[in-house]
């Protein structure tokens, strides 16, 4: 691949990019993948041969393009808002579908309970932490999926405490304050 | 109190609003005005934990609720416009006292 200068600033942009448009997890997978026609242990990739079938796989992907699954992601993306998620690069390739799922109320079991203390898994910056106060099923279009929801009442010396009472977050962007490190 | 019937234009008024597709992404707002991520939360009445994920790529990007987008838009739309809103329109917007 055509790197660009060796400057950490543009560098670390490089790598952005990489993640941005879901070309680090394709190279990462790749080092790993293992099947019955492809084992990647054993064929001791060098890191050249990794960037070019990496390359190779994504001019096949852009070559057999099917307009059913462009329509649904579109779809998706227009669900929300006009932002597009990177992350929707990573899906497999069927259609997602915004209607509530058919099996609607036996889907997957809510993690939290009501009452539970929780707090937002840190990213790079400090986070806040609450009470959960209730929940919601809703379509998550980072996922493509539908996924529990949670309200939660911020805890009084949260750093956001000062700007709101209540927030709602996705149950993944979640853990028990006790974990926390 | 009984409730005032609506004249056709009012009703008019409701549908314009209810199908308005008025919104404006974090990023757009971040771009225009001189603000922080404390702003942008303050303006949606969100935490900061959520607003951080609405400027993030990749995995940890997290898309804002339509609400947040109207909010912002609406708050570009007064940061555009208040000086050509009349003193006493403005007060009857904005002063809480003023809400029913």
């Amino acid at each position: 691949m055509v790197k660009p200068s060796y400057r950490s600033d543009s560098l670390c942009l490089y790598q952005q990019a990489l993640d941005d448009f879901a070309i680090a997890p394709l190279l990462t997978r790749l080092k790993t993948y293992s099947d019955a026609d492809f084992d990647a242990a054993w064929m001791n990739l060098t890191q050249l041969e990794l960037e070019s079938l990496t390359a190779i796989l994504i001019q096949d992907f852009t070559a057999n393009l099917k307009g059913k699954a462009i329509a649904g992601y579109l779809n998706a993306i227009r669900h929300g808002s006009t932002n597009i998620p990177p992350s929707l690069i990573q899906r497999a390739f069927t259609p997602p579908s915004i209607d509530l799922p058919a099996n609607f109320p036996n889907v997957q079991t809510p993690r939290y309970l009501y009452g539970d203390k929780l707090r937002w898994i840190p990213d790079r910056d400090k986070t806040d932490w609450g009470v959960a106060t209730g929940r919601f099923y809703s379509f998550a279009p980072h996922h493509c999926a539908w996924a529990w929801c949670y309200l939660i009442w911020l805890d009084k010396l949260s750093p956001s405490a000062a700007i709101t009472v209540a927030d709602i977050a996705w149950e993944n962007d979640l853990k028990p304050l006790e974990d926390a490190a | 109190m009984k409730p005032r019937p609506l004249t056709e234009q009012e009703q008019t008024l409701i549908d314009l609003y209810g199908y308005c597709q008025l919104g404006m992404t974090p990023q757009q707002f971040y771009a225009k005005w001189q603000v922080n991520h404390e702003a942008i939360a303050f303006i949606c009445s969100r935490s900061m934990s959520t607003v951080q994920r609405w400027f993030r790529r990749g995995k940890n990007y997290r898309r804002p609720q339509p609400a947040d987008l109207r909010h912002l838009a609406l708050m570009d739309f007064l940061l555009e416009h208040y000086q050509d809103i009349p003193e006493q329109l403005f007060k009857a917007l904005c002063c809480p006292k003023h809400n029913p």
